[in-house]
């Protein structure tokens, strides 16, 4: 319990902590290029748009290795980063090492399929690539990777299934890829802090809001509706309102649940998060383009899955950018996606908080426990450490632009190939492996339909339609800035 | 709590209904009247001092 751990407990041994780890490494490297010139994030590789395909990827820094090269320096240190963690987390790094490979050459495939410009070209970049048609489908890369991977993991013989699975870590890689997106949000920042306070401060009063209303809804939906039990209640009520897997396992967790039911549930908040995955960017771009940033807060309040939000939120950021850019409206690129991943990081740092109340309410009013204590300590172990990462990212990279200690265009040159290409290969690992890992059997299994039903009606009925309003009425009419 | 039924592998249809205690009221009705006052204030002070700048 946690009397017996330290503050710094499971820094070097849990999946959070390495997403901190992996993702500042990477921060580090470009702050470096950035105070002293050195190419140390030039052989990052980038993928682009293409008709000929020995042009479909290069390094970030132009001549500085020849694209091949580039691509297997890439999947060298990419390698030797998350075996380390592997091994550190006591991972079986042998199968872990092959799995790992297999998902980062598909997903090199996948990303090279995606950005072929008859499927990813816009109307406007069509004569760039002296072609007459394209299906202006920006962000096609991410539902490739999504589709193969859900492919993978339910149409592929079972032992293979198994086997990949050591490596498709779609939480893991999702949450490295978020640290790297602080130094985007840095970058940008410091062209536009007002707007990024705005965004930061509006994100915390809708999350606010969100979950002290989400949490009591499904609760009592859940208990009085679809009569489960208080310990199935309380921990589908935290995965649908506050984040999905990490919070039904930190509420088994405080309220001393049985092992099985926060696994049934998570199982359950993969399935259906994909499943918004696919379907809300195409609602939302086709209804809500007029309102980029409610769209992408939004999905924020409602996908429940670290990695199905920023997924969801870069195909939106993709298609409503392309949707626009046809009425000759250029937004800068991430603000859509920031604005989803803000609501959810508030959301995911209020589950220790609420996984400490829920302890509490369950200690001395549900089992009454006597004399047990439920030390304050359980909300920084609760708390997800990813989202540190994220900060230290972000205000490390503004403060260092706005305080004129790095020149911009220094910082750019540093920063750009992490916050770019690298969070976005990121991406796509994680959505080969959500993929991966999303197996439709789950909801086959005996008991989870009534689950399942309750998940449905409560996400259909509360969580997305009160999502959007609260998304609606803390960021309507915010603009993303312009692109320069 | 029930220790003996940790590792059971259980489904939820095996599980007997059960009676909505005093304490579940309390914190649904508190939470709900917490985020009623936070949707509220946040919402009229988010208005008042950020969307009213865009």
């Amino acid at each position: 319990m946690a009397e017996q751990r330290r503050w710094y407990s499971g820094m070097l041994s849990t999946e959070d902590w390495w997403a901190v780890w992996i993702g500042l490494f990477f921060v580090l490297l470009g702050l470096l290029a950035a105070v002293s010139g050195v190419e140390s994030t030039g052989w990052i590789v980038k993928f682009s748009k293409w008709v000929d395909i020995t042009k479909s990827f290069k390094a970030s820094h132009k001549g500085l290795l020849s694209p091949g090269l580039s691509l297997i320096l890439n999947y060298v240190i990419f390698t030797l980063a998350t075996c380390t963690g592997a091994k550190f987390m006591k991972w079986d790094v042998k199968k872990y090492f092959t799995a790992w490979t297999i998902i980062f050459w598909l997903t090199v495939i996948f990303y090279i399929i995606g950005q072929n410009a008859y499927i990813a070209a816009t109307s406007l970049e069509r004569k760039k690539y002296g072609i007459d048609w394209s299906l202006s489908l920006g962000g096609a890369y991410y539902i490739i990777a999504l589709f193969a991977g859900l492919f993978i993991g339910n149409l592929t013989p079972k032992r293979f299934r198994t086997f990949i699975k050591e490596a498709a870590k779609p939480e893991w890689f999702i949450k490295v890829a978020i640290v790297c997106l602080g130094t985007k949000l840095g970058l940008k920042a410091i062209e536009a802090t007002g707007f990024a306070m705005h965004l930061l401060f509006a994100g915390c009063c809708a999350t606010i809001a969100a979950y002290l209303l989400f949490w009591p809804l499904a609760y009592t939906v859940s208990r009085k509706v679809f009569k489960l039990t208080k310990e199935w209640s309380a921990c589908l009520a935290s995965a649908i309102s506050i984040c999905g897997v990490s919070a039904s396992i930190a509420t088994g967790g405080a309220i001393r649940a049985r092992p099985i039911v926060p696994i049934m549930i998570s199982s359950l908040v993969v399935v259906f998060a994909v499943s918004e995955l696919i379907i809300l960017p195409g609602v939302l771009t086709t209804y809500w383009s007029n309102e980029p940033i409610v769209a992408g807060a939004s999905l924020g309040l409602t996908v429940k899955t670290d990695g199905a939000d920023a997924a969801s939120g870069a195909i939106l950021d993709e298609l409503i950018r392309a949707k626009v850019a046809g009425q000759g409206i250029h937004w800068d690129e991430g603000w859509i996606l920031a604005s989803a991943i803000m609501t959810k990081i508030w959301i995911d740092m209020f589950i220790g908080i609420w996984a400490f109340v829920l302890a509490v309410v369950w200690v001395w009013h549900i089992e009454r426990r006597p004399g047990e204590k439920v030390p304050k300590s359980e909300i920084w172990f609760r708390f997800p450490k990813f989202v540190l990462g994220y900060f230290i990212a972000w205000f490390l990279v503004m403060g260092l632009g706005l305080a004129d200690i790095i020149p911009f265009g220094d910082l750019k040159f540093g920063i750009k190939p992490i916050e770019g290409s690298l969070r976005k290969f990121f991406f796509m690992l994680t959505f080969t492996s959500i993929g991966i890992v999303t197996d439709f059997r789950e909801l086959a299994k005996e008991g989870l339909g009534r689950l399942a039903a309750a998940y449905g009606t409560i996400l259909a009925i509360i969580i997305i339609p009160l999502g959007f309003f609260l998304a609606w009425l803390f960021h309507h009419g915010m603009m993303p800035p312009t692109a320069p | 709590m029930r220790d003996e039924d940790k590792t059971k592998e259980v489904s939820v249809k095996d599980e007997a209904e059960e009676p909505w205690l005093p304490i579940e009221t309390k914190l649904v009705v508190g939470s709900v009247i917490a985020g009623v006052i936070a949707l509220i204030v946040l919402a009229t002070l988010v208005h008042m001092f950020l969307l009213g700048g865009h």
